[in-house]
């Protein structure tokens, strides 16, 4: 297509992206004049606006985080009833604030209390407790005569309480409040803890490998949520004047769950659609109200199975074919290339690295010049001895190559120094810090990055995207000033896009930075996390079999890669089916056998050696026919 | 102390229902490595249908089993087909299974309240009558008995099964390692129906030594399945001995709290072992198998 | 035995994982009472071959299978199984929470319909191949050495008699004497007729132990002919290790 008609055809449908939001936004705001203003109308409009909060609380801590936090129902309660209670006792100095402060702490503490212990356990198990006190909830409070029992706290009756605010003013500014909810909700997943939150759902072991404390991010994620939930909890009795145990929690938990699933996780705009079309069916079935769990059971289980990204999925496709949104040409999906003459210069990353050598001088891990040092590393599974009293050292600047067949032990042990499994033996140290007893993450920390024999990436994030939470371990600032974007964070969010970006093009992935890593093909995935290593300016990268399903052309990349990287000062540890290629650019190689070190020298002596030909090629026994 | 033993008695047969729940838990979890929270729903369609057979209907009680075992089962199977074959055979992508099956529970309990409507169901006669026997000297209800004797039973029979027979050997072979099972000729979801069909006759039997014991109306479904699932927690997921016994804690941990808390908030018993076991030993008693990732 | 009829015929396979095409047709045969070598780099799609040839299809592609003379490529893995195939994946992976013997029965459970005396009778026959697995029948085959899964991993293909065998990499990691009991094993098994098809990962290991030999090198066969004299070449050598590259169509010698 003509460059310049596209780029007209584009611009005049681009703004409908901001165009139909902002329509909607306006519209929100006179709802009251369209569709009724007396005082119980309002009232059920402000209802739904509360619940849209919970959705977007739900949705921080499930759609991005991974936490399954199903009954954030109890939360929302939790924080609604410490916020009535407070009105209740102090009538004249609770207002709306407050109750929006007081219902945030309590439902905080009270998603605290329901997500701790199930943290070490699982995910799964979050989702099962948390609904189980959302199934408590009620029960205790249609008892509880401090709560009102059965019959509730009624606001409105206690003496010296005034709703100050009310009327279509209060709606105004409840529609705010849920506005603010969502732009926050925008900030923080753009932001370096929203980062973290979807590397941890992607995976445990990534997280580690940048850096990521785990268990903090699960916490916050949860914290962050429940503070929201407990809000809404403060917005909704401030606007009902009224709370009781009511209907099933359970249900509206699992109601909220039909909004996420029917509108798309992950994605700001998809539970806010979903759980509209929920509420709203919600609303306008109270005649069939019994049958409203057939549909929704039905709606949500066509959902799960044929549907599990939701209609935003949907929409998003349905934009890009109009061209609202710019089309992301995904890479070649059609058959690898047998060989390499037939690769077409479009479709691999054949860009080479700029002509100036990067500078990827060691930032984590700087301050001690000292070697990597095994020492006597031993781990054995069930039976079978994995690494058997290895010795092996990674001087900073070199290239240290490990070769060896199939179940010789080089994953295990760089599984044991970047800290994914512990040693039954012997000692791993930087200088006099040792490693082998601390957590992955700290490891990482230390200036020790990684790569994995099958490339962990955050598939439905850009390139860019995936680079830049590793960046962001070493280019500080704090959450908050990331997510409410004040100055410093704002220079520092920026910092690290550009310092991501200038690795992935250092690496010639320049035209994939934008593209989905989904949509990258193997060797291009395998790069990228490469660059994603080399973002944490690392002392020392441990490379698990680079370069394999790589193309002639990525393969000449990594190899110069590994050597910049010496180049610059980082001891590189090269895991390597592709002898070769260690040959050619090792300073030091290691061979192992079966768990054993077999030979350690320099390349020249590895050629020159006998033994390891024949044990590295098998001729080790008498069986052998001599050739 | 003739109350701590009575609520103790009410403890491990309320408890037995408990564990029933959670070997049909088990039986579906070895297989398919989901947990399928619609079990307690399952439980009270049955118990739904052995209302109608008796208090409606005044059909025999041997009848009435067969009647609950058929529907049970079939429902059991629809849940496998509609709910948990699609995923099956994927790898772990999420939350998926779980809200296929929370889904389906939804739509069960529903379709209940409508067919019952939301009175409470009565009590209904035991099989063995409504007659006590005296044990050391205090009465303890034959449906009580029924209850414990018909979980100690299945668990025995699931042992064996899973120990000697050579489907249940497959069924431990699957649940390890599909590929290789696959490649051995063994048809891993055939296997996965017949983990269904073998929890809806325990889920049967639940629902048949449940309706005696407890008046409960048509929406504790998911009250019962999420208390299944506590069961598990305590007693350690994939282990037969671990649900019985994690059934049996949570049974008498609720009726000791009712006995010297309060009975208002028995509910809270669950909530406290589960938080009580998470923090101390969070595999279970027992527990061997890990469930799939959410 | 002499090598008999063709049991296992490839013809044009094609296999692969979503946009990448592992194998990009190959075509090979393993004759009755013949063991034949398949060697190549890591990543050529050696074992993608396998697992496509023993029904854990990946994708829809084009090229057939047929198991003495009956076609298979649609069929689940299954029917594979009853129509006389058996593969051994890499990674001696067993059933590790089961004993020995009930993995050993898990592998005749395609025939269980014959009832256990008749599984007996193979499993005793399974014995005589590997001894040591007799003392271990009711010990938990999670604890045992690499090598001793091993052996239960062919014994459990072998018990449901097949007549061609496919082992990936049947003894890599493994300790020089359990590598000559495996290598020895295989050996009988030909001399009773099974067709042997063997993933080696050493060169000199695999032509010592085949007559015939195939190399793969990106999803396609680049050398194939009888391993005595491939073992002259040293361009096989070369190519598996990875310092000669291949550009020109398949050799045969």
């Amino acid at each position: 297509m003509n460059d310049l008609t596209n780029r007209l055809g584009l611009d005049s449908r681009a703004w409908l992206r901001w165009a139909v939001p902002a329509v909607l936004i306006i519209v929100l705001y006179f709802v009251p004049q369209i569709g009724g203003s007396g005082t119980f109308r309002l009232g059920e409009y402000e209802e739904i606006l509360s619940f849209l909060i919970i959705a977007v609380a739900l949705n921080i801590a499930m759609g991005y985080a991974g936490q399954y936090i199903l009954g954030i129902t109890a939360v929302f309660a939790a924080g609604a009833y410490g916020a009535i209670l407070a009105a209740k006792y102090h009538p004249h100095g609770v207002g709306l604030l407050a109750m929006c402060i007081i219902g945030g702490v309590v439902g905080a503490v009270a998603g605290m209390i329901i997500g701790l212990p199930g943290l070490r356990v699982g995910g799964f198990y979050l989702a099962l407790v948390s609904l189980f006190a959302a199934l408590a909830i009620p029960t205790v409070a249609q008892q509880w005569g401090l709560v009102g029992a059965d019959t509730g706290i009624p606001l409105y009756a206690v003496a010296g309480w005034v709703q100050e605010i009310s009327g279509v003013e209060l709606y105004a500014i409840v529609v705010s409040l849920v506005l603010l909810a969502v732009l926050f909700s925008w900030a923080l997943v753009h932001s370096r803890v929203g980062h973290r939150f979807v590397a941890l759902h992607t995976s445990r072991q990534l997280a580690s490998s940048i850096g990521i404390r785990a268990y903090r991010t699960q916490l916050l994620a949860i914290l962050i949520s429940s503070a929201m939930a407990g809000i809404a909890g403060g917005i909704y009795v401030y606007s009902q004047e009224f709370f009781a145990p009511g209907s099933s929690s359970v249900q509206f938990a699992v109601l909220l769950l039909a909004g996420m699933t029917i509108g798309g996780m992950g994605t700001i705009a998809g539970p806010l659609i979903g759980s509209v079309i929920i509420l709203g069916i919600n609303q306008f079935f109270t005649g069939f109200q019994q049958y409203n769990g057939i549909i929704f059971g039905i709606l949500l289980l066509v959902f799960a199975v044929f549907l599990p990204d939701g209609l935003m999925a949907r929409i998003t496709v349905l934009n890009e074919r109009l061209g609202i949104t710019p089309r992301t040409p995904s890479l070649t999906s059609g058959p690898a290339p047998a060989s390499a003459e037939s690769v077409p210069p479009a479709t691999a990353a054949t860009a080479k690295p700029a002509a100036q050598l990067p500078d990827w001088t060691p930032v984590l891990g700087a301050s001690d010049s000292s070697p990597l040092v095994v020492d006597g590393a031993r781990r054995s599974f069930g039976g079978v001895t994995a690494v058997d009293d290895i010795h092996l050292t990674i001087t900073r600047g070199q290239v240290h190559g490990l070769i060896g067949s199939n179940g010789s032990g080089k994953t295990t042990l760089l599984n044991l120094i970047s800290r994914f499994y512990s040693l039954d033996a012997g000692k791993i140290m930087v200088g006099s810090a040792r490693l082998d007893t601390q957590p992955p993450h700290a490891v990482a920390r230390a200036g020790i990055a990684r790569t994995f024999q099958s490339p962990k990436l955050m598939l439905r994030a850009t390139a860019l995207e995936n680079v830049i939470p590793a960046v962001e371990l070493r280019v500080r600032c704090t959450g908050a000033e990331s997510v409410l974007r004040l100055p410093r964070g704002i220079r520092v969010n920026r910092q690290a896009r550009t310092e991501a970006q200038e690795i992935l093009e250092a690496l010639g992935l320049q035209h994939v930075i934008h593209q989905q890593a989904a949509a990258l093909p193997h060797g291009t995935r395998r790069l990228v996390e490469m660059a994603r290593a080399i973002a944490l300016r690392p002392s020392f990268i441990l490379l698990d079999e680079p370069a394999a399903g790589l193309s002639p052309v990525e393969l000449e990349t990594v190899t110069e890669v590994c050597q910049n990287l010496a180049r610059s000062g980082v001891g590189v540890l090269l895991i390597e089916h592709n002898v070769p290629m260690v040959l050619s650019i090792a300073d030091t190689v290691t061979c192992l056998h079966q768990g054993k070190r077999l030979f350690q020298g320099t390349p020249a002596e590895l050629r020159a050696d006998t033994t390891v030909a024949s044990v590295f090629l098998g001729i080790d026994e008498p069986l052998e026919a001599s050739s | 102390m003739t109350l701590f033993l009575t609520a103790l008695i009410a403890g491990l047969a309320v408890g037995s229902v408990y564990g029933l729940i959670a070997l049909s838990y088990t039986v579906v979890f070895n297989s398919t490595s989901i947990f399928n929270i619609a079990q307690g729903d399952l439980m009270m369609a049955g118990v739904l249908v052995s209302y109608f057979c008796l208090d409606r209907w005044h059909l025999p009680q041997i009848l009435t089993l067969l009647v609950i075992l058929g529907a049970v089962v079939a429902l059991s199977l629809l849940e496998e087909r509609v709910a948990v074959r699609p995923f099956v055979r994927k790898p772990v992508t999420g939350l998926g299974w779980f809200i296929a099956t929370l889904a389906f529970s939804l739509v069960l309990e529903t379709v209940a309240s409508i067919i019952y409507g939301q009175n409470p169901v009565v009590p209904i006669p035991g099989a063995l009558g409504s007659g006590t026997i005296t044990i050391a000297g205090v009465h303890v209800a034959t449906k009580f008995i029924l209850a414990f004797v018909t979980m100690i039973v299945v668990m025995v029979a699931l042992e064996v099964f899973y120990k000697r027979t050579w489907l249940g050997t497959a069924m431990r072979g699957v649940a390890e390692d599909r590929e290789v099972a696959a490649l051995r000729g063994i048809d891993a979801l055939r296997i996965s129906r017949l983990a269904f069909v073998i929890a809806g006759v325990v889920t049967a039997l639940a629902a048949f030594v449940v309706a005696p014991i407890v008046s409960a109306d048509v929406s504790v479904g998911l009250t019962y399945g999420l208390k299944g699932f506590i069961a598990l927690a305590a007693g350690g997921f994939g282990s037969l001995r671990g649900c019985v016994i994690g059934g049996l804690i949570l049974g008498v941990a609720e009726q000791m709290f009712d006995l010297y808390v309060s009975s208002n908030y028995e509910i809270l018993a669950g909530l406290i072992v589960v938080l009580i076991v998470l923090a101390v030993r969070p595999t279970g008693l027992f527990g061997t198998r890990a469930v799939r990732e959410v | 035995m002499k090598t008999g009829e063709p049991l296992l015929v490839v013809s044009d396979l094609h296999a692969g994982y979503g946009s990448l095409q592992a194998v990009a047709g190959i075509s090979f045969k393993v004759n009755e009472a013949e063991t034949v070598a398949l060697i190549g780099r890591n990543g050529a799609g050696k074992t993608t071959s396998l697992l496509a040839i023993a029904g854990l299809r990946y994708g829809r592609f084009p090229g057939s299978v047929t198991l003495a003379g009956v076609e298979v490529s649609r069929a689940s893995s299954r029917q594979i199984v009853d129509a006389g195939l058996a593969h051994v994946p890499e990674g001696h992976r067993i059933f590790s929470s089961l004993t020995v013997e009930e993995n050993l029965l898990l592998g005749a459970y395609p025939r269980r319909r014959s009832g256990r005396k008749a599984a007996a009778v193979t499993m005793e026959r399974v014995f005589d191949l590997f001894p040591i697995l007799r003392t271990y029948a009711t010990r938990n085959a999670g604890f045992l050495s690499g090598g001793e899964q091993q052996m239960v991993a062919i014994g459990q293909a072998l018990m449901a008699e097949p007549r061609v065998l496919m082992l990936d990499e049947p003894t890599s990691g493994l300790a020089p004497v359990v590598i000559r009991t495996i290598y020895e094993a295989v050996s009988r098994l030909r001399e009773q007729g099974l067709a042997i098809l063997i993933v080696e990962q050493s060169v000199p290991r695999a032509l010592a132990n085949s007559s015939r030999c195939y190399v793969m090198e990106r999803g396609q066969i680049v050398i194939s002919g009888d391993s005595p004299v491939l073992a002259q070449d040293e361009h096989v050598s070369a190519i598996v290790r990875g310092t000669e590259e291949v550009s020109s169509p398949a050799r045969t010698s």
